[in-house]
């Protein structure tokens, strides 16, 4: 359940914050001096990285792939091709017995942790099992829901082990499900899939040193300014076909944290020093893009991914007012895409949505259930209000929004084309974490413009996430509230099903079942962008995800 | 008199322009047909950068990503400021005219009561706690009203301490002792002799709170925490123009020199009334 990363934001601007990312940016221009060349840089916004992988919800091809291996991973073609699931550390991407219920792993040879000590099958689970801890939540579920006796398991620090992973012998690993589940493969590429040394106790430091499996392990890390990862000499490039880096390989790569977007996106268009073997983890604002396509030099060193995640507005299907169909259905129409799309920075940040399962996901049938121009279909939208019966004029629907500057312009947007057709909406700017309380906990909310990035590229990850009832509160996505007995039947239907085209059929008629149901407005399929130093080689962006490929990223 | 309204005279020309743009936002918006809310996509390119820079339409251009009226969204914003400004100094004037009063008349423990209050406000840092305080405040309950109450609540520091001051000073001169000693009642005493020697004193605090206090609306909306959107607000719409200086240069310089100008104004006529008075 990745939460899909808006477009560069404007850093939490409170006095106190703007000093300590002056304070930083002062910092991290002191230690440019010193240049050597076989350094990454890695600029990113966020002041704090925890790479336990029981609490990751990181995608299999970015930071944390730096240091942990998992047992299957995923291979992004360069070229437009679909990205695939391939071997990580296990042989294969999985046996699977005829009922799909018992999935078997072997262990590929030479795989070692920085240690020195060869991984096996026991530290896989002890990996797992640890994801299974009350105090290591915030991880991906995928596997919890799955696993036989997942849903009682409390982890393995009070001694108890999971009967359901079975370690015949030190190289392989079988899983039993509770179900038939054809996208296991994928559920096997993430965080929690990656070892863990078998005992390892339990301290929340952790996360800030894992023990490393990858070619990188943790040399030092201090919250706010910087992680630093070295070589680890223990990986074999032999046992690993997809970390090949282009060009040069990285010798140290650095992560600057707590860095403001913009300022980072400044440094980076500057392009001199350590920053010309650098990029930007947060996407380029809109202001920035259009500041940047001025710029000849700077401009050729921006990577643009295609339509990917989704960006919707989610209908708090419990509100009065919006626990109406008519209602719902009316605002699908009145909301003026083109605007947000517009506010948004225009065509680099997406094309116009109209379905629910992203761009390049098997089995995703484009429609329009409720065709308009992208500017929307005001009398329509009206129409539909005076059918529904609800007093339109005492509606005041709350739309959360967090306080930064692109995201306020798209909120900004949908509250001006739904008081055209007579809703009025009052804006409720928060900062990102009190929104993810709001949307994600109390519900308080009416409107929310919300992105997702499923977690594989399959229709599951767009769907089950954000309409399964049981994903309603909690920290979980179901942002709208949505519940129906029908579309919870026809996912847990489609989940079972291991044929992949008729699955696909499935998922696509659950995506327009959904739809008739009016929940969110699909407004974009987002397009991300971001910018590059000079020297850094091999940064590209596949079909999906809308992300960089972290270990293809090479110096030249 | 006619010395000062001459070295006055540019200060308040400028006040009085901006607040007759602010009193006469919607009609002057009407002129063109615009109003600050509605959007103009077409004048944008896909980019959401504005294809052109003031024209007879839109005085000032319009807004990048949105399209609308950045005169009007001047004008309403200066509305904005204009309220906020006056509302939070009338309020800052009476707590601090009515607690400077009672300290420096009545003296003694309420003296030091209230003057232990009016320091504690004068060192409070205010505008974290104003932070902290707009994000808690329920969404229903007006924002422009809120802003007021912060402010003025927070800015009354200063006044209180010249008013006792001057109260102190008052109360020794030779026509209260007279009247004291006449048996006139201390109400009586307070509001026909020692508040009508005060104006002065209040009127030139008055003329230099404003600006602080529009500059405070003007922090608080470009952190984020003053006026919510669309209201427009100088403040708001330069946080927001900061992000596009290098391409849209217009965007920033209409607000930022309205706020400038009448923060100046009303500091140099502040400064003026000041020179002539003491």
């Amino acid at each position: 359940m990745v939460k899909h990363q808006y477009r560069a934001k404007i850093a939490v601007v409170t006095f106190v914050a703007f000093c300590m990312m002056m304070t930083l940016a002062l910092t991290a221009c002191g230690s440019s001096s010193s240049n050597a060349d076989d350094t990454l840089y890695i600029l990113s916004s966020s002041k704090k990285v925890d790479l336990d992988p029981a609490k990751s919800q990181n995608l299999a091809i970015t930071y944390s792939a730096y240091i942990e291996r998992k047992l299957t991973t995923w291979d992004v073609s360069d070229s437009g091709g679909e990205t695939t699931v391939v071997p990580d550390l296990a042989t294969n991407i999985g046996e699977v017995s005829n009922d799909g219920k018992t999935w078997t792993y072997h262990l590929k040879d030479g795989i070692k942790f920085e240690t020195g000590a060869e991984i096996t099958s026991q530290d896989i689970k002890w990996g797992i099992e640890r994801s299974f801890a009350p105090e290591l939540s915030g991880g991906l579920t995928y596997h919890k829901d799955l696993l036989e006796d997942g849903d009682t398991y409390e982890g393995p620090f009070s001694g108890q082990d999971l009967a359901s992973i079975q370690t015949p012998d030190d190289k392989t690993i079988v899983f039993n499900l509770n179900r038939s589940y054809g996208d296991w493969p994928w559920i096997a590429s993430q965080p929690a899939f990656s070892p863990v040394p078998k005992g390892t106790v339990q301290t929340a430091d952790y996360g800030k040193k894992p023990v490393s499996s990858g070619p990188y392990k943790v040399d030092s890390y201090e919250v706010g300014k910087q992680m630093v990862l070295v070589k680890n000499d223990q990986w074999d490039q032999a046992t690993d076909d997809e970390r090949t880096f282009d060009g040069k390989e990285p010798q140290k790569i650095i992560e600057l944290l707590g860095q403001s977007a913009e300022t980072a996106t400044d440094r980076l268009i500057a392009d001199t020093g350590n920053d010309q073997t650098a990029f930007s983890s947060d996407f380029v604002s809109p202001q920035k893009l259009a500041q940047i396509k001025a710029n000849p030099t700077a401009s050729k060193r921006l990577v643009t991914s295609s339509a990917g995640a989704l960006e919707y507005l989610a209908m708090n299907t419990t509100r009065p007012g919006l626990s109406n169909l008519k209602v719902r259905q009316a605002i699908e129409y009145a909301v003026d895409k083109n605007a947000v799309r517009v506010a948004a920075g225009g065509e680099n940040a997406g094309d116009f949505a109209t379905t629910l399962i992203t761009p390049g996901i098997q089995g995703r049938q484009d429609y329009d259930l409720y065709p308009a121009s992208s500017s929307g279909d005001q009398d329509k939208a009206k129409a539909l209000l005076s059918e529904s019966g609800v007093d339109i004029s005492s509606l005041n629907l709350v739309l959360v929004t967090e306080t930064s500057s692109s995201l306020l312009n798209e909120a900004q947007a949908v509250q001006q084309a739904l008081q055209q057709v007579g809703i009025k909406v009052t804006l409720k700017e928060v900062d990102s974490d009190t929104a993810n309380d709001i949307i994600t906990g109390s519900g308080e909310f009416d409107l929310v413009i919300s992105g997702w990035q499923p977690d594989y590229p399959s229709a599951n990850a767009n769907l089950q996430p954000l309409f399964a009832s049981n994903q309603i509160g909690n920290g979980n996505y179901n942002l709208s509230r949505f519940s129906s007995v029908d579309v919870d039947q026809k996912i847990a239907a489609a989940q079972s099903e291991i044929d992949e085209t008729k699955a696909g059929q499935l998922w696509a008629e659950i995506d327009k079942e959904i739809m008739e149901q009016a929940p969110v407005v699909p407004l974009l399929y987002n397009k991300n962008t971001y910018i590059i130093g000079s020297k850094v080689s091999g940064f590209y962006i596949g079909s999906f995800p809308a992300y960089p490929v972290y270990f293809k990223i090479g110096i030249n | 008199m006619k010395k000062l309204l001459f070295n006055a005279k540019i200060p308040l020309l400028i006040i009085i322009v901006i607040v007759l743009l602010a009193i006469l936002a919607d009609a002057l918006a009407a002129l063109t047909g615009n109003d600050p809310y509605t959007y103009h996509l077409d004048l944008l390119n896909s980019d959401g950068v504005p294809l052109t820079g003031p024209t007879l339409q839109h005085w000032f251009g319009v807004e990048p990503t949105t399209g609308r009226d950045l005169f009007a969204i001047v004008t309403f914003g200066a509305r904005t400021s204009l309220i906020v400004g006056l509302g939070a100094t009338i309020l800052s004037i009476i707590i601090g005219v009515i607690v400077g009063l009672f300290a420096g008349y009545h003296g003694g423990k309420l003296d030091i009561f209230l003057s232990q209050i009016t320091n504690l406000v004068l060192l409070f840092p205010a505008l974290i706690f104003m932070i902290a305080l707009s994000g808690v405040v329920p969404d229903w309950f007006p924002r422009i009203l809120l802003l007021i109450l912060i402010i003025g609540c927070f800015g009354w520091g200063g006044i209180a301490r010249v008013v006792r001051n001057e109260s102190l000073r008052l109360k020794n001169e030779e026509f209260i002792v007279a009247a004291k000693v006449m048996g006139v009642k201390n109400r009586h005493i307070i509001f026909r002799h020692i508040l009508p020697n005060l104006m002065k004193t209040v009127l030139i605090f008055t003329t230099i709170s404003v600006p602080a206090m529009i500059g405070s609306e003007a922090a608080l909306s470009f952190l984020g925490v003053g006026i919510t959107a669309p209201t427009p607000s100088w403040g708001r719409s330069i946080a927001e123009a900061i992000n596009w200086i290098y391409v849209d240069p217009w965007f920033l310089i209409f607000p930022a020199i309205f706020l400038f100008a009448i923060t100046l104004a009303f500091n140099v006529l502040g400064d003026k009334l000041g020179a002539k008075e003491l």
